[in-house]
């Protein structure tokens, strides 16, 4: 059983989960997931599909209740002050969650009004928005009629629109080409100089070009959590992993 | 308030956009005019005889309570689509996650999509009314009775779009939504039959029947226990989908 964390620490974290586990019926996606991220940290969730990341990134975003522990966001509880906890939180969900029938520049203003943004801030911030996830010059087409690269970069853009002090992202990496996932790199490199950055993959390569420290999950349950270094070790405890799975 | 009115105004712009919305509002408001038309053709050769009756219904009566009598059946059929395509459509697309990641409440979910769905039905309801004003042009037409029915039709279709908007939430698949709304709607309906047989003296039953508070407004009748039904049947339903929703989290 973990110690109740201070108050004075509860501010140090900008997230915290402590033993949260999420039950499907009989089945446990998640089993008592313990962490502390400090602010500006750039988070990887590697596991494979099933190990319970998209179950954990719902309950961090809100979407979803933890069955059993509590989970605060900047010494908020997610369940309990919902709507002010969300307003410092940018999330991708696995399906990019656009609108098909609006243009780029209407969704972001929709985004942005349902974030309480300013209405004069509005063109500022949804140009940085594009500029950072290459939208530019898309920004009056419809979003149906975009590629699926780009409908994913839109959504980006939707989680970080209002410059959220936490950005969730599932699987950001999903249908992009070579260059652009050098961009999205770079882009969360840059979104932790103002934002705690929370990202899952499968793909171990993926999250050691990005992240500081690396959160892994298999079965639901913390494998293994420690800074990005060591590559080897870390290449091992993956392959034996998916070894395991195989056999 | 102001997130509802935010959430209202996407879902009434979005539904205009979609093609099903069009589609829809085009059917139905070809098969009224058709059913209007044949309607004031059937007047036209009774009329003379009508005239021979001192409380024939007139123009009013014949035509215009029925076109608001065939609305009400045909639209029931229309509504279970409408308010399924609110909710489905957006748990397909992913679109419900934005909602629910979004600093908004429940309800100002459920009551921003109701109303945007109720200003889409208003519309609906106007161009229907459009059939029986013009009218005006040719013979003397109670205003009142066609005010008072649109609203009793409008009424009456948000109504039913609340209780098909619970149905949503609490099913996951498109088709048992469809299934379980068409039939609670006519069940609402059969309920009406029924007071008119055997269990017509159980004031329950007439309580609940739908059909006959709105045959009251159509009647030109309208109590306030009418408008008190219909807007608690439009709050328990969307309480109930409040609810859902805030337990949705809990036990997906």
């Amino acid at each position: 059983m973990q110690e109740p964390i201070s108050n004075q620490n509860q501010q140090e974290f900008a997230i915290e989960l402590n033993n949260v586990s999420r039950l499907f019926a009989e089945h446990i996606a998640v089993c008592e997931l313990s962490l502390q991220i400090p602010q500006n940290q750039v988070i990887g969730l590697l596991g494979l599909n099933g190990a319970g990341k998209s179950t954990s990134l719902q309950m961090l975003a809100g979407t979803l209740a933890p069955s059993l522990g509590n989970i605060k966001i900047l010494g908020l509880d997610i369940q309990l002050q919902a709507e002010i906890a969300k307003q410092d939180i940018g999330y991708l969900p696995e399906v990019p969650p656009i609108y098909k029938e609006q243009t780029v520049d209407e969704y972001l203003n929709f985004i942005c009004a349902l974030y309480n943004v300013e209405k004069t801030q509005y063109s500022e911030l949804i140009q940085k928005a594009k500029e950072q996830c290459g939208l530019l010059e898309v920004s009056s087409r419809r979003i149906g009629n975009l590629s699926k690269g780009y409908q994913q970069r839109i959504g980006i853009a939707q989680a970080i629109v209002h410059q959220p002090k936490i950005v969730i992202l599932d699987e950001p990496t999903v249908g992009l080409d070579p260059q652009q996932l050098i961009s999205m790199r770079e882009m969360v490199r840059s979104l932790a100089e103002h934002s705690t950055v929370i990202f899952s993959s499968h793909i171990l390569s993926e999250v050691c070009a990005v992240a500081d420290r690396i959160v892994m999950l298999h079965e639901g349950k913390l494998v293994h959590d420690g800074p990005n270094e060591n590559q080897n070790n870390l290449e091992d405890l993956f392959s034996q992993i998916i070894l395991k799975g195989v056999s | 308030m102001q997130k509802t009115l935010l959430v209202a105004k996407h879902e009434f712009k979005y539904m205009l956009r979609a093609p099903l919305a069009w589609t829809l509002m085009g059917v139905v408001l070809l098969v009224l005019a058709w059913a209007f038309l044949a309607k004031v053709e059937d007047f036209q050769q009774i009329a003379h005889e009508l005239q021979n009756f001192p409380k024939s219904p007139g123009v009013t009566g014949f035509v215009i309570t029925s076109l608001y009598s065939t609305s009400s059946i045909i639209l029931m059929m229309i509504i279970p689509l409408l308010a399924m395509n609110s909710f489905h459509r957006e748990r397909w697309d992913g679109k419900m996650t934005l909602l629910f990641s979004a600093p908004l409440k429940s309800s100002e979910i459920v009551f921003g999509k109701f109303i945007g769905l109720s200003v889409y039905l208003a519309l609906m309801v106007f161009l229907i009314s459009l059939m029986p004003l013009s009218l005006l042009f040719a013979s003397p037409v109670d205003v009142t009775t066609i005010l008072l029915s649109a609203l009793g039709l409008w009424l009456l279709l948000i109504s039913f779009s609340a209780i098909t908007l619970f149905l949503a939430c609490v099913t996951k698949e498109p088709v048992i939504t469809l299934s379980l709304s068409i039939g609670v709607l006519l069940f609402l309906w059969l309920i009406d039959w029924s007071s008119q047989s055997a269990l017509s003296e159980n004031s329950l039953v007439r309580y609940i029947s739908v059909m006959k508070h709105y045959e009251n407004i159509l009647r030109t009748k309208i109590s306030t226990t009418d408008l008190i039904y219909f807007v608690s049947l439009i709050g328990l339903f969307l309480s109930l989908s409040i609810h859902h929703l805030n337990q949705k989290k809990e036990n997906v």
